[in-house]
């Protein structure tokens, strides 16, 4: 097995063994049934049509997709620092690049294991109603794509602090920014400062995608400008955890 | 003198032209002077819809109108238990006053309204002037609320309270055979 | 043939000078004992010939490459355990080992792996978590990870650290081995003497920075200017005139002769006393040896 692959296979054991990487997903999915019980419970939501409950559970899919990015991602080296194993592994013939991308993939197979804790209830909420199966490609694409962004993002942060809460403070930051001007009132979001924010946010990017495919079926045509803003994000964010993990200090 | 029949016949006419002209010049305080009409609003009411009721009042009096109270009335048409439905859920457009309507002069109010039972209803637009005796109302819009698919608790439930289980049953089994295998 | 050389090797963190034209040569086949205090550069040094840490100036080869630019081909012909393991602790021992080989493109079979653990003292069979393993336990799977490879030099950071005198005992007789065997190269930085006495033939002693002394280990144990108070039968005593390389009589009074050896092995030096002429009835060491030697050029003493 090469060394790559040797770290890619140590990235996703300790993703479903250890505890730091297997709780994850058990809290994810507390909350997704937290939602789905508050959709039926609550007198306001349980009048939203399944189009609306569908969407809203993307959301909160995609966001704890790229939630569970950051925090492995922080993790990644700043972690392996504290724990004192970054020092063993670089004494190995495996690049730090090597790591960095074993770990990248590491995290995008946890979104995918959240991807299909998801489905379930996805189809729970929105079997009866409209563009369900339209739905879980766009929803993988754009929870990919996100994912992508904050986790090259988080171990590159990660590759240069010292500690694992240094690194997850301003990855956390990071992502409360990218998703704070979508919490903003329909009415500043149709002002032309809103409409920009919304053109190079990727969070709001994603977000407008699903809304359209779910709501207001449109079709791809719709959503190529933002899925192009994703993609584009996410060659940038490679791009730089390549370069700055060309060199990680101890 | 003489009565002569001509003489009764003229005191009669003359006493029911009085009483005549009396009737109208009280029917004439009391005729409307607004004109209140409500549209219907375009396209499909269903569940969870939130159509816009617009009304018109119109004043087609020679005075001017003041303090016009303008408000919404609905009523559920459902056979056999019709009722009036208490608009608090459904609208936050609550009774509109018009300070002023001027002669000729027309007002247009908007109410949303958000449609969260299903059902045949009827709505209608009333006008207070404190000046009259009499409201006046306009028809009777009647119009049906469809039914829409909500979410089921009896599928979400389930999947609710199975998955966690299920990812912690799944998490177990990982960690067991990966001991064993080591 | 050299394995490591280097001269004059700088490296600051900010205003702070770690190492200050360090310079040192180890040769293929040697046990290097490396020395020094607490911050004196052992670690940083180490860290540098791994390639793991770049330095700002200086030449550093080894095995004939430079660390800095061919760090991820040098790293597969070497191995170091660091001073702190840098075990994952919900391993098991065998699903390290396992791991470790796999990094170096190894494909171990079960029967290697049950022969990397058996040989530092462990047991195959725990499949129990490495957390909780004790110290000791933790200390020889460093060791058996730093050894799966067959590494032309291995570099070891406070190799018998945590382990009993058994323990110690049994790495330093698996060291040996490894050298007399396959001729491993070693470096190893400790602050235990007796390591290095028992294991090394050469060694260095750092301090602020600099090696403040290189040069070979005497066999045997011990090095030079050892001082020892020799006491004599009264009915005998020292021919006048008498010298002899290496033996330095310092003062002869009262049947008791303080004499200086240096460079040659204390043994042969009191068996040279007798074969002179004088019954040696009891030896005492004033002073000398590796732990002198050591203080001596540390903390300001005198090089």
């Amino acid at each position: 097995m090469s060394t790559f692959m040797s770290l890619v296979r140590k990235e996703i054991s300790e993703d479903l063994t250890a505890t730091r990487g297997s709780i994850l997903f058990l809290i994810a999915g507390m909350v997704l049934s937290a939602f789905s019980v508050l959709l039926v419970s609550n007198t306001e939501l349980s009048l939203l049509d399944n189009a609306q409950a569908v969407y809203m559970m993307c959301g909160i899919i995609v966001m704890l997709g790229s939630l569970i990015a950051v925090i492995r991602g922080s993790d990644g080296f700043a972690g392996e620092r504290e724990r004192g194993t970054l020092e063993s592994l670089m004494l190995t013939p495996a690049t730090t690049q090597n790591l960095a991308h074993a770990k990248l993939i590491g995290i995008l197979l946890s979104w995918m294991i959240l991807f299909c804790i998801s489905t379930p209830y996805l189809w729970a909420v929105g079997s009866t109603g409209q563009n369900l199966l339209s739905t879980i490609p766009y929803l993988f694409t754009t929870g990919t794509f996100l994912v992508l962004i904050f986790a090259s993002a988080s171990l590159a942060l990660s590759s240069k602090t010292r500690t694992f809460k240094s690194a997850l403070s301003v990855g956390l930051t990071l992502l409360l920014l990218a998703g704070s001007p979508v919490v903003l009132g329909p009415s500043l979001r149709q002002s032309s400062v809103g409409r920009l924010m919304d053109l190079v946010n990727p969070v709001a990017g994603a977000l407008n995608t699903l809304d359209s495919t779910i709501i207001d079926s449109q079709g791809l045509i719709f959503q190529v400008l933002p899925l192009a803003v994703l993609l584009g994000y996410s060659l940038i964010s490679l791009f730089i955890l390549h370069s700055v993990t060309r060199r990680v200090e101890l | 003198m003489k009565w002569h029949s001509f003489h009764v016949a003229l005191i009669f006419a003359i006493t029911a032209g009085i009483l005549l002209a009396c009737e109208s010049a009280s029917m004439a305080a009391q005729s409307p002077s607004v004109e209140i009409s409500l549209e219907r609003p375009t396209g499909t009411m269903k569940m969870g819809d939130t159509p816009v009721f617009v009304g018109t009042v119109k004043n087609i009096g020679r005075q001017p109108l003041k303090g016009l109270v303008v408000y919404l009335s609905l009523v559920s048409l459902k056979s056999g238990d019709e009722h009036p439905v208490d608009l608090e859920d459904w609208s936050a457009q609550k009774a509109v006053r018009i300070d002023q309507l001027l002669p000729g002069e027309t007002n247009t109010q908007k109410w949303g309204m958000r449609l969260i039972q299903s059902g045949k209803y009827g709505i209608a637009l009333t006008a207070v002037d404190p000046q009259r005796k009499q409201p006046i109302v306009s028809d009777l819009m009647s119009f049906e609320i469809s039914p829409k698919p909500t979410l089921s608790s009896s599928r979400i439930l389930p999947v609710a309270i199975g998955e966690p289980l299920l990812i912690l049953l799944l998490l177990g089994v990982v960690r067991i055979s990966r001991i064993r295998t080591a | 043939m050299i394995a490591i050389r280097v001269r004059n090797l700088k490296k600051t963190f900010g205003a702070k000078t770690v190492l200050d034209s360090v310079s040192m040569t180890v040769h293929e086949g040697d046990i290097c004992g490396f020395l020094g205090p607490n911050g004196s550069g052992k670690t940083t040094t180490l860290r540098v010939l791994l390639g793991i840490m770049g330095a700002d100036e200086g030449e550093v080869s080894v095995l004939g490459l430079n660390p800095a630019l061919s760090g991820h081909i040098l790293r597969r012909r070497v191995n170091a355990l660091p001073e702190s393991h840098g075990l994952y602790g919900w391993m098991s021992a065998h699903r390290y080992l396992k791991f470790f080989s796999q990094l170096y493109g190894m494909t171990p079979n079960t029967d290697q792996l049950r022969t990397g653990l058996l040989q530092v003292g462990l047991d195959p069979n725990d499949h129990r978590p490495i957390r909780t393993f004790s110290r000791g336990m933790k200390q020889r799977l460093g060791i058996a990870r730093a050894t799966i490879n067959e590494a032309s030099i291995l570099f070891l950071d406070e190799p018998t650290n945590g382990l009993d005198p058994r323990g110690r005992r049994e790495i330093h007789d698996l060291l040996l081995t490894l050298n007399r065997e396959q001729g491993l190269t070693i470096v190893i930085s400790t602050h235990i003497l007796d390591d290095v006495e028992r294991l090394c033939n050469r060694i260095a002693i750092m301090d602020m920075g600099r090696v403040r002394y290189e040069g070979p280990l005497a066999s045997g144990n011990n090095a030079r200017s050892l001082r020892y108070r020799l006491h004599l039968d009264n009915s005998c005593s020292m021919p006048s005139g008498w010298t002899y390389p290496g033996i330095d009589i310092i003062e002869n009074k009262e049947g008791w002769i303080t004499c200086s050896i240096d460079g040659i092995p204390p043994a042969y030096a009191i068996k040279t006393l007798v074969e002179a002429g004088l019954p040696i009835l009891e030896a005492e060491i004033l002073s000398g040896g590796l732990e002198d030697l050591y203080l001596s050029h540390t903390e300001g003493g005198v090089s």
